[in-house]
């Protein structure tokens, strides 16, 4: 006797339907596995035959073979505990086989028959709704993460019982799942919480809208963090295909918590002691890194200048090309890492530079401490600013009533306020896929010097400027560039076609440390 | 004599004997060849040096890597001036630990008629630099030899106002060889100070400026000088060590006076409340010099010539014109905007947001006003995002 169960299988980021095969004939009692399994899947064997006994259904002695295909993915995990069991289940007559090929499976089993949760349950939905697949038996705690999900008729099962029943009889679960509370909580940070700051915020505006990478710089303590973890709340809202690419990430991590899905853009904040694995993904059976569980959200990387160069170094091609690949023990799997980078640094040793009244460090050791930056991951910053000392202590408002008092007001009049910051980015952005229909890329920041002269037209006094602060900066070509491109941003943010002297003042205040000052 | 300035040379490069006792060498043996000359036992005899550095002593003046050194040093045209010889410099021959031997690239500054050292901070405000630069400027248009240290910041402005007066004269002293610049960006004005000036320093070619050599190096910046001026010192500055060197070698000192809260300036004005005199504008110094510097041929007897006070009276009477001009063209050349926020900067460095929040106005105005200002020369960023006012 023969049975068929559709599973699935990890591999990077992205979900393979597989067949599990369950064969049980008279024989030598033997349990047999075979199509390139990894050692977790293969411990399945006792829980599934504890599993099955327990609720009832003691298993034959007899020869079982199981086979999982495609064999050429390597399959690791616990996910197949649950179709395994379903095909024996199948075998003995006890789930009805008209019903396989209906459903998705996946799920780890306890010795008493409980579904326990796994990694990367809305990867694998999400696959098999690509395949046709439109009932899917997952377990309970994963359910939420499959909220998005639409025209699909998920169950989630706390037992191996409930599943025996779901098969035979389709009305014997609710279906569907609970909705969360939308992930719509009001307590996001929000930039009108912070006080002052008005040049940091502008830059950071200018940067979601363009989608440059920023360099932030100032003494320790004026909340740069502060400012970069807000960032997610300004860029635009995320889609629900955005939703469900990046949940899917976190799902296959594990850092879902089991509950809801990802509904805001994520922030990450990788501390200088990261590894280049742990920043990067890989291991035996790659896993997603940093800049991979920042994607289409913000990277923040604090204290730059104390990143190893190594693993600076080897950011620059993902972030360039908005992916990375990792190949381990000829598994080769790419993982998205499409993000806004933001970092801080000290602007010298002791961070006080400029203020002379507190920072002596010479011109020779503030080049000295710039100097340790790698100078090509340098230059993917389109722009730098500096974020001073703010004039008194707080950061944020310290009078809690009076902040929630006057909050609704604020957020509505405040030009910083993350709604009003957000409503701007989301015009600039759409100017710009518009101007860029044509184009493989769709932000200013990804501009090709060649295109800078067909869609970056200055007029007259732009132009002089312009010309002026290349020779008084002494800019290098790369610089110049870097200034029409946040130029263009800017214009774009004032709804202007043509780039005019007060864009590239801002731009010009804004520019990125040259080689020159290093 | 050729042979006595190299035995002068052989004793003083000899690690560990310092000014002192060369001296008291000398006096023992009659000569530095004598001293060079004594063997061991005469050395310890004299109860100067102990068994150990007398060995050290006579094992160095008898290497012949001294006579190589001394042959490089005469093709670097470097001159050598000992204590007794009469070309040594009257004002170092009264200070405490006096050099027994001074090593000079270009010449030493004229005893007459006057000497002033500009000191002050590496990591200065362009209000220092600018008043700096107009004392040493105005000094050498008087005749007076400037003297400072070749540092970044302040020295360096005090030399480059010399420098800019044609026949100004400004000295330098360092802290390690001769022959080597430091700091190397300074290494135009070092090149033309060996032309126009000198450089001078007790410790042989090739010695690096160590941190030690600093303080030691002062007490000859004051010590050549009748007055010390301290431009720009914070509270504990290394600009009050040479006050200290002045004081004890009795030299008049002097201070340019910053803000009340300005801590750049606070050195400064502590010196003012301790009685230094005050500067408030370079010729303040040169009346100094003349109502309480005593020269040996008479009390206040210096007058500048006619040329030189008509040359200085030209220059405060253009820098009065230039400040006119300034204020004349901002009412003209600048917009309203630019206006406002002119009055809100200042000669110490503001942040863009401290500008924003003093002026009231929007952000990006703000900007367009100042980079505007600076291409047009009032401003100056004096950091990314910080800016000051130009005098
Ligand atoms: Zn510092």
């Amino acid at each position: 006797m023969l049975s068929k169960v559709y599973s699935a299988s990890i591999l990077g980021v992205e979900a393979s339907i597989v067949e599990v095969e369950v064969d049980m004939s008279n024989g030598l009692p033997v349990f047999h596995m075979t199509g390139y399994l990894g050692a977790r899947v293969r411990e399945a064997e006792d829980r599934v035959k504890t599993a099955v006994k327990n609720v009832n259904h003691p298993i034959p002695s007899s020869h079982i073979v199981i086979n999982v295909s495609p064999a050429s993915i390597r399959k690791s995990g616990t996910m197949l505990d649950l179709p395994i069991a379903v095909g024996i289940l199948a075998d003995m007559e006890i789930i009805r086989k008209s019903a396989l090929e209906e459903f998705l499976i996946v799920g780890e089993l306890s010795l008493d028959g409980k579904v326990n949760p796994i990694p990367g349950v809305l990867a694998m939905v999400h696959e098999a709704k690509k395949r046709g697949i439109k009932k899917a038996i997952v377990p309970v705690r994963n359910l939420m993460e499959t909220e998005l999900m639409e025209d699909m008729m998920i169950v989630g099962a706390g037992n191996l019982a409930e599943v025996i029943d779901v098969m035979n009889d389709d009305d014997a679960l609710p279906v569907g799942c609970p909705r969360s509370s939308e992930g719509l909580s009001g307590n996001e940070p929000d930039f009108c919480e912070v006080k002052g700051q008005e040049m940091a915020k502008q830059a950071i505006l200018i940067a979601a809208c363009g989608r440059h990478n920023l360099l932030m710089s100032g003494p320790p303590g004026t909340g740069k963090t502060l400012l970069a973890s807000r960032i997610p709340s300004i860029l635009p809202r995320l889609t629900n295909e955005e939703m469900i690419e990046i949940s899917k990430i976190y799902s296959i991590c594990g850092l879902l918590d089991h509950s809801s899905v990802i509904r805001k853009r994520p922030f990450r904040a990788p501390h200088h002691t990261i590894s280049d694995v742990a920043m990067l993904g890989g291991g035996a059976f790659p896993v997603p890194g940093e800049i991979t569980l920042a994607h289409r959200g913000v990277l923040f990387l604090d204290e730059l200048t104390l990143f190893r160069p190594f693993t600076l170094e080897s950011m620059r091609q993902p972030l360039e090309e908005g992916e990375i690949k990792v190949i381990r023990n000829g598994i080769s799997v790419n993982f998205p890492s499409d993000l806004m980078l933001v970092a801080a640094m000290n602007p010298c040793k002791c961070g006080y530079y400029p203020d002379r009244s507190r920072c002596r460090c010479t011109d020779y050791d503030i080049k000295r401490h710039i100097g340790h930056l790698s100078k090509p991951f340098l230059d993917r910053f389109d722009l730098m600013v500096h974020v001073d000392k703010p004039k008194y202590q707080e950061l944020v408002w310290e009078d809690v009533e009076e902040a929630e008092a006057c909050k609704e007001l604020r957020i509505l009049k405040d030009p910083y306020s993350s709604k009003s910051m957000q409503k701007v980015v989301e015009r600039v952005v759409a100017i710009q896929k518009e101007r860029y229909r044509k184009e493989e890329f769709s932000y200013n920041k990804d501009l090709p010097a060649k295109a800078l002269e067909t869609y970056c037209v200055l007029d007259g006094e732009g132009r002089a400027l312009l010309k002026r602060a290349y020779e008084k900066y002494s800019l290098s070509a790369r610089g110049y560039n870097k200034i029409i491109k946040v130029a263009r941003t800017i214009a774009d943010m004032e709804g202007e076609e043509y780039i005019r002297a007060p864009h590239v003042s801002e731009a010009i205040i804004l520019r990125n440390l040259e080689e020159s000052e290093m | 004599m050729e042979m006595e300035e190299y035995y002068d040379f052989l004793m003083s490069s000899c690690p560990g004997i310092g000014n002192h006792r060369a001296e008291k060498l000398y006096a023992m043996f009659g000569s530095s060849k004598g001293a060079v000359e004594a063997s061991v036992t005469d050395l310890v005899d004299s109860g100067i040096l102990k068994k150990e550095e007398g060995e050290i002593f006579y094992d160095h003046v008898r290497s012949g890597a001294n006579y190589q050194a001394y042959c490089q040093l005469k093709k670097d045209k470097i001159q050598l001036v000992s204590v007794h010889q009469k070309a040594y410099p009257t004002r170092l021959l009264t200070i405490p630990n006096r050099p027994y031997l001074l090593y000079i690239k270009g010449e030493l500054p004229k005893e007459q008629p006057y000497s002033v050292a500009v000191v002050g901070a590496r990591t200065c405000t362009q209000y220092g630099e600018t008043m700096a630069f107009q004392i040493g400027r105005q000094l050498a248009m008087a005749g007076v030899n400037v003297i400072s240290g070749l540092a970044k910041g302040i020295d360096g402005a005090a030399h480059r106002g010399a420098l800019s007066v044609e026949g100004g004269k400004t000295y330098a002293c360092l802290a390690g060889g001769v022959d080597l610049c430091f700091p190397r960006e300074h290494i135009a004005m070092y090149e033309e100070m060996s032309e126009r000036g000198g450089l001078i320093s007790e410790y042989p070619p090739g010695m690096k400026p160590l941190a030690k050599h600093f303080p030691l190096r002062n007490r000859i910046i004051s010590g050549l000088s009748d007055v010390v001026v301290v431009v720009e010192a914070r509270e504990r500055s290394g600009s009050l060590i040479t006050v200290d060197a002045a004081l004890e070698q009795n030299r008049m000192v002097m201070a340019v006076p910053g803000r009340m809260c300005d801590k750049m300036s606070l050195g400064c004005n502590q010196l003012l409340k301790l009685g230094a005199g005050i500067v408030t504008r370079p010729r303040d110094i040169l009346e100094m010099l003349t109502q309480e510097v005593f020269h040996e041929d008479g009390y206040g007897c210096y007058r500048m010539d006619e040329e030189k006070e008509e040359a200085l009276r030209c220059e405060e009477q253009s820098l009065k014109e230039q400040e006119k001009v300034k204020d004349h063209s901002l009412l003209h050349s600048l917009s309203a905007q630019e206006q406002m926020i002119y009055k809100v900067l200042d000669c110490t460095p503001k942040s863009i947001n401290q500008i924003t929040e003093e002026s009231k106005m929007k952000i990006g105005m703000v900007i367009e006003a100042l980079v505007s200002m600076e291409f047009k020369g009032f401003v100056k960023e004096s950091a990314r995002g910080s800016f000051e006012r130009l005098l």
